[in-house]
């Protein structure tokens, strides 16, 4: 594929919550939970002809030195019982979640996708993630105790399994031949027999394949063995590379391992995930992205980050005062139920913390807000459409994944004011051509493969 | 007071008759696409009944000559018709053997969330060689040991739902807190008074806790348990529906069938200091006279019959023995799940025939706007059992 070629970009629309870069504050924040919110926006990303909605998981309220974390959003619906209800009032956007493989079975995640996928006509998704970690664990009967070493080959397995079952019905299966009282061809079930370290499973699956073949699998996994069993499992993969040169090479390094396992490089869609602000000029929207940043990191937040990275107790400190003159301490964490809080090298983050108040003579909430502050696309609504699209040209994606900074009517300025240059550029689509996620996303005729 | 008399229908398949499908009315269930169960349920809400139920078991159905097989998840199902209808009230039946209590927390408050207010769940067992094996984790186990179990993993369900106080998120911008966490509750408590373990003597488990979903809009969706007539005194299935049941659903009978098991229901309930509806769970087939009723429920065993206990005959006469079995008439019965032999059929005749009787017999209110499934059964919507617990501290 060559780099400028033009090609069309994948918009998916993030509901997100309980991560710091959800404003609750703003007298535009809605309900978090309401269904009124998700179908709000899932209409506006339907509006703007989105690839997909998504929606993450949550399977414990994080904890700081002990107690409930409070100074985000704390507490959402479960995903495929929002996704369920929005394939009623929804009619072409594709709907995915994140379902963890550590916390449910094959059989019954497979069922309720297949559920999902075949009520909404074949727009179901499902992004693939697995933990070890116990302190989630301890929500669940069966505890939660996966060595982090088997993470992906439970993944893995988990991943061959519910796929053999969504193809477990032959074609020709449902017969519905009501003169002779044959309404499913017994021989066309495929029992599912699998044996293996993670499970032990004999099935027959209660559904047949949906109109897009099976659910399109996600993937975020960025270690050298999630690269591999993205690039030879999913479909779509959410990158964390947030510069065009990283992305560049991300994208180029995920291809040649899909070629590698006996794929096309652009069998796997690549989307990172990226904030925007929009202004009528470019100094508006940069200073609206200040102000957003800003409520993104309350005077209580910017502490709470500090306790992150130095995994101690700041409390005492003046947000508006200068960064801790104490260093970082490893050893248990003061920060429970974040994915990426064990995996941060404490010293060089605070060392980075430091340098930048340092140079720029910020105070702890300042430099928290930069810190924390994700990538961003801030321009008028024509010079984000470049930046996108320059991204994309680059092949540094194949699309983006919006996260709105509000519920739920983050995404309408994007869809207003953005979309339509998009489509002028001839490079998002004006209306669906498909009925199916797997087409929607250019993956028509390969569920089976 | 005597509540408010309960009339719900069931969805599932083409009806409750093993050969409905096959009859040329029925839709076409080939697709599993809900289209049918959707028809159903926006016909029952039109004609003003409480609720609907959506059967389910984990398994695929056993291969057996005439009938129906395969089926959607549903509890999936039952959101996705959430938004789509806006009174009736939505009860798919739930199986608590395999599947962990914190997704059926959390997947049944968000049923109540997207329905708004209108969720309830039949809570079911798996007994079955095939279920246990698609899940690989357990061997099957024998009804009254998986009702044993039941009855706890509810009441865990439960306490999720109470886990979140009603006031708990305060979005408070002076202190920057989203939550008050004070009214946020662990719940891994022993599940019975005197317990050794969490988790009770019926196979010790903890959830911690809290509900990652915010207490549900009715506080607790509505929980019924299906009992047949036969369950003895002191079956663990009898004693789940007494103790952890808003709704008891008496199966395998026709309704003077019901008045033993309705009775033995209440007393049961009533030595736990509780007060349960009691309903019978009742395959109807109607006709324009008993000789077309008649006729209809042999055509329809003709395509595959099981031999259940129905009630063969006219609106009229099922409107008059409704309303004799009712409890506001001196009868036993707080409601009816009929089950519509043929829902492209009977579903009709209930919704034009039937309902206008029950209505003038004072059996079926029209449902304010923005009653709860709660509201419509004439069930109070439960205070957080922790927000007790602190106000008394």
């Amino acid at each position: 594929m060559s780099a400028a070629s033009g090609r069309p970009l994948h918009l998916a629309a993030f509901f997100q919550g309980v991560n710091h870069t959800t404003v609750w504050s703003d007298p535009a924040a809605g309900s978090q939970v309401a269904f009124s919110s998700f179908a709000h926006m899932a209409r506006a990303a339907e509006r703007g002809t989105f690839d997909f909605f998504f929606l993450a998981e949550g399977l414990r309220l994080r904890e700081q030195k002990g107690l409930i974390h409070d100074l985000d959003v704390v507490g959402r619906p479960e995903s495929i019982a929002v996704l369920s209800a929005l394939a009623g009032v929804t009619t072409h956007l594709g709907l995915a979640a994140t379902m963890s493989t550590t916390f449910n079975e094959p059989y019954e995640l497979a069922r309720r996708f297949a559920t999902l996928d075949l009520l909404s006509g074949g727009r179901a998704g499902w992004n693939i993630v697995t933990s070890s970690d116990a302190f989630t664990g301890e929500n669940f009967r069966r505890g939660g105790y996966l060595a982090h070493a088997d993470r992906y080959s439970r993944a893995a397995e988990f991943a061959a399994l519910t796929r053999d079952l969504w193809g477990s019905w032959a074609p020709g299966a449902v017969r519905g031949d009501r003169e002779g009282g044959e309404f499913l061809r017994e021989a066309l079930v495929r029992e599912v027999v699998h044996s293996g370290p993670q499970f032990d499973v004999r099935a027959r699956a209660t559904l047949p394949p949906s109109p897009q073949g099976r659910p399109v699998v996600i993937q975020a996994g960025d270690s050298e063995e999630g690269r591999d069993f993205a690039a030879s499992t999913a479909d779509v993969v959410f990158s964390r590379h947030s510069t065009r040169e990283a992305g560049t090479s991300f994208v180029a390094d995920i291809r040649g391992r899909a070629v590698r396992s006996g794929r096309r490089g652009g069998d796997v869609k690549v989307m990172p995930a990226v904030s925007w602000v929009l202004g009528a000029t470019a100094q508006e929207a940069a200073e609206r992205a200040q102000r957003i940043r800003f409520q993104q990191v309350s005077p209580a937040n910017a502490i709470a980050f500090a306790e992150q990275v130095w995994n101690r107790d700041l409390s005492d400190l003046d947000p508006d005062g200068p960064l801790p003159d104490v260093e970082p301490v490893e050893g248990e964490l003061l920060y429970q139920g974040r994915a990426a809080s064990r995996r941060v090298d404490r010293a060089a983050v605070s060392a980075q913390w430091r340098e930048l108040a340092r140079t720029r003579g910020l105070t702890l909430r300042e430099t928290a807000a930069e810190m924390s502050s994700h990538q961003s696309f801030v321009g008028t609504p024509a010079q984000v459409a470049e930046e996108m699209l320059a991204f994309v040209d680059a092949d540094a994606c194949d699309g983006f994944v919006l996260t709105p900074h509000l519920n739920p009517g983050g995404l309408d300025d994007f869809v207003d004011e953005v979309v339509p240059i998009l489509r002028e550029r001839g490079r998002f689509r004006r209306e669906y051509s498909s009925t199916t996620l797997r087409g929607h996303l250019g993956l028509d005729g390969r569920a089976d493969g | 007071m005597t509540p408010p008399y309960a009339v719900g229908t069931s969805l599932d398949g083409a009806g409750d008759a093993p050969g409905a499908w096959r009859l040329a009315a029925s839709p076409d269930l080939t697709a599993f696409d809900g289209h049918a169960a959707r028809e159903a349920a926006l016909l029952a809400e039109s004609a003003g009944l409480v609720f609907a139920t959506l059967d389910d078991a984990l398994a695929l159905q056993d291969d057996a000559p005439g009938r129906l097989r395969g089926r959607l998840d549903a509890l999936a199902t039952a959101c996705w018709l959430g938004p789509q209808t806006s009174r009736i009230g939505l009860l798919p039946t739930v199986t608590l053997t395999h599947t962990e209590p914190f997704h059926v927390s959390t997947a049944t408050a968000t049923l109540d969330l997207v329905s708004e207010g209108r969720a309830g769940v039949v809570v079911d067992v798996s007994t079955d060689a095939a279920s246990a094996a698609a899940i690989g984790r357990r061997a099957p186990a024998p009804a009254d040991v998986v009702w044993a179990q039941a009855e706890d993993v509810v009441e865990v369900v439960a306490r999720l739902w109470d886990s979140w106080e009603d006031d708990a998120e305060v979005r408070d911008l002076a202190t920057s807190r989203f939550v008050d966490r004070e009214r946020l509750h662990y719940v891994d408590a022993p599940v019975r008074a005197g317990d050794p373990a969490p988790g009770g003597p019926t196979g010790a488990f903890t959830v911690r806790g809290p509900s990652i979903v915010p207490r549900p809009p009715q506080g607790r969706p509505v929980v019924a348990v299906r009992v047949p007539v036969a369950t003895p005194a002191d079956d663990p299935r009898l004693r789940t529906a007494a103790l952890r049941a808003d709704l008891v659903l008496l199966t395998g009978a026709d309704l003077a069938g019901t008045r033993e098991a309705a009775a033995l229901v209440r007393e049961a309930a009533g030595a736990a200091g509780r007060e349960v509806r009691v309903l019978a769970s009742l395959r109807v087939v109607l006709g324009d006279d008993d000789a077309d009723a008649q006729r209809r429920a042999a055509e329809l065993d003709a395509l595959g019959g099981d031999g259940a206990p129905a009630f063969v005959g006219t609106a009229d006469a099922l409107a008059e023995a409704l309303q004799r079995s009712a409890t506001g008439e001196g009868g036993w019965l707080d409601g009816v799940e009929l089950r519509p032999a043929a829902l492209a059929e009977d579903l009709p005749r209930v919704a034009r025939d039937l309902a206008p009787r029950l209505a003038e017999r004072g059996l079926l209110a029209a449902s304010p706007p923005g009653a709860t499934l709660r509201d419509r059964l004439g069930l109070a919507r439960p205070a957080s059992r922790y927000a007790r617990a602190q106000v008394s501290a």
